[in-house]
């Protein structure tokens, strides 16, 4: 398998196989990689990039799963860091952000908490939406929904109407990790599988509801289950058509009981980055998720296949407390002026990718006091 | 200017300008990464000439500011190309980004740094400014060598060491590996070692 004949069925559309993924993983010039990418990005969406402003609330970090790659979990309340954000306190966070800017997504993922009653879940956001009814609630990854359905002894497709009419307006993408059973025993054993994770999702496409995909590389996993997971992802989406996005998620080392593994490379990054363009062809949209890549290599992202870079953030836990030393948040002109200086045009989104403010629009909007996140 | 970075100006073509300094680098160094524990980097030309006086080799750092035209920047690469030229004992230049910089910017810059400078053999990445992951894909626009916190051993990362960017001379050379480079370790006395997998 060459990689003018992977060129030529890209730029043919034909689908890329299972050896073609393996060999674009395995291809030494990363820039040649990362060209045939960018050009695939540009073909769609030009210089255009996106981001929303989003608030993260991660209402607990009780878990009964116990995942080695995971440095946020708690499994009692006992041990230090432990907490649950009781309704109001969860409330207060969104309340206050609404306070200081305008807002169009909250993201919410938590531990699989078995000591709060569903109700819990149900209340969360229907007070999150009472405070802001066109706020899109994007919450609960399918570990979580599945892990409502086992621990309340609910069909799927029950846990997540219940938790549509209180509110959910879609689903995020996280928990997929690597979908190998070999990997996932390992890693994070106490997850659901991948059929049951993907079923989630498909479950959630038939109501009507989006979701997004993600992958968790540089753990244990071979290039090999790296493809496979990305082709099971394409598979449902030929199926479903409802992921809008999928986000390499990079590994992070510290405070987990993996931290004996070195993070993945820059270079890594960008590969995953581009191969998953490349391979997820009928996937809208790659995250250059900066919180899990950091700012520098999120912009360079941009170049490798990627074209949005999600949102303002605020407030994430999950991946500073596995050692994430970007920013807690950028405010919606640092996030501006990164794609600028990437030479890119910034893009204000919905979480529909529906187009919320660009050109003079987006630079009116401008005027918000910098977080400082880019220094 | 050289032909080079004329080629490939202030243009998004990222990849062109990437690809033509990695190419430069490789047929510079065939094909070989350096890194070094201890670097000492003069930080202007008096500095740099103090210190090839006194038998150090010829490192310099290229701060690089945000609000820096590429033609600024060229002007300056140039100026310095002909320095070179006229006898400037220079054997490297660290490209060093200001806080303000962010990535591409970082990249671009490493980049015209080795396509201005064919006279000087190496592009340093100072792993202290530029952190690992920046640093790697920087091997990967021209640059071949990595020095600053480099050590034997990591410490703990407590308390001083808490913020430490060290990395371990193993790491090093993974990451030079990882970039498609053969990894070679300066050793005392200005030797070459290539460092063993």
């Amino acid at each position: 398998m060459t990689f003018a004949s992977i060129s030529e069925k890209v730029n043919a559309g034909v689908s890329l196989a299972f050896e073609d993924g393996v060999a674009l993983f395995r291809e030494p010039d990363l820039l040649k990689l990362g060209a045939l990418a960018n050009q695939v990005r540009e073909q769609r969406y030009r210089d255009r990039t996106t981001f929303n402003r989003n608030l993260h609330i991660n209402p607990t970090n009780l878990c009964v799963a116990s995942c080695k790659l995971c440095s946020f979990s708690r499994p009692s309340p006992e041990q230090p860091g432990a907490y649950t954000l009781s309704l109001s306190q969860a409330w207060e966070k969104l309340e206050a952000r609404l306070q200081a800017g305008r807002l169009t997504e909250v993201h919410v993922v938590g531990g699989l908490n078995d000591r709060l009653p569903f109700d819990y879940y149900i209340d969360l956001l229907a007070g999150l939406k009472r405070l802001q009814p066109s706020l899109h609630i994007k919450a609960f990854s399918a570990v979580e929904i599945f892990h409502f359905h086992k621990l309340f002894q609910l069909e799927v497709r029950e846990v997540l109407q219940r938790l549509a009419a209180a509110g959910l307006d879609s689903l995020p993408g996280g928990g997929a990790e690597i979908f190998a059973p070999r990997v996932r025993q390992r890693i994070c054993p106490n997850k659901c599988d991948a059929e049951e994770w993907l079923d989630v999702h498909r479950t959630a496409h038939q109501m009507g509801l989006r979701s997004n995909c993600t992958m968790l590389y540089g753990t244990i996993e071979t290039i090999e289950e790296r493809v496979e997971h990305l082709l099971h992802l394409r598979a449902l989406q030929d199926e479903t058509g409802g992921f809008q996005a999928f986000i390499p998620l990079a590994f992070h080392p510290e405070n987990n009981s993996l931290s004996h593994l070195p993070a993945p490379s820059a270079v890594d990054d960008l590969r995953v980055c581009a191969v998953a363009r490349l391979l997820l062809h009928n996937i809208p949209h790659i995250k250059a998720y900066w919180v899990s890549l950091g700012i520098k290599t999120a912009q360079s992202a941009l170049w490798f296949g990627a074209d949005d870079l999600d949102g303002t953030v605020q407030e994430e836990k999950i991946y500073h407390l596995a050692g994430s030393d970007a920013p807690q948040a950028l405010a919606p002109n640092e996030i501006a002026h990164l794609i600028r200086a990437a030479h890119r045009t910034p893009v204000e989104r919905d979480t529909f990718y529906n187009v919320l403010a660009e050109g003079e629009a987006l630079l009116a909007d401008e005027n918000e006091m910098p977080v400082g996140g880019l220094r | 200017m050289s032909a080079g970075v004329a080629a490939t100006g202030q243009s998004p073509e990222l990849f062109v300008l990437g690809r033509t300094a990695q190419a430069a680098a490789r047929t510079a160094t065939g094909g070989r990464g350096f890194f070094s524990c201890n670097t000492f980097i003069a930080t202007s030309l008096p500095m740099l000439t103090e210190a090839t006086g006194r038998g150090l080799r010829g490192l310099l750092r290229l701060f690089l500011s945000a609000d820096e035209s590429v033609d600024e920047q060229e002007r300056r690469l140039a100026e310095l190309a002909d320095q070179v030229r006229k006898g400037l004992a220079l054997d490297g230049v660290a490209p060093t980004p200001e806080e303000d910089c962010l990535g591409l910017a970082t990249l671009r810059f490493v980049a015209r740094c080795r396509l201005a400078l064919a006279g000087v053999p190496h592009v340093l990445v100072d792993l202290e400014r530029l952190g690992p992951k920046l640093g790697q894909l920087a091997l990967g626009f021209g640059a071949d060598e990595l020095c600053g916190p480099i050590v034997e051993e990591r410490a703990l990362r407590l308390g001083d060491n808490a913020s430490s960017r060290a990395i371990t001379r193993s790491e090093a050379a993974q990451l030079l590996r990882g970039a498609g480079l053969r990894a070679f370790e300066r050793v005392a006395g200005g030797g070459l070692e290539e460092f063993a997998p």
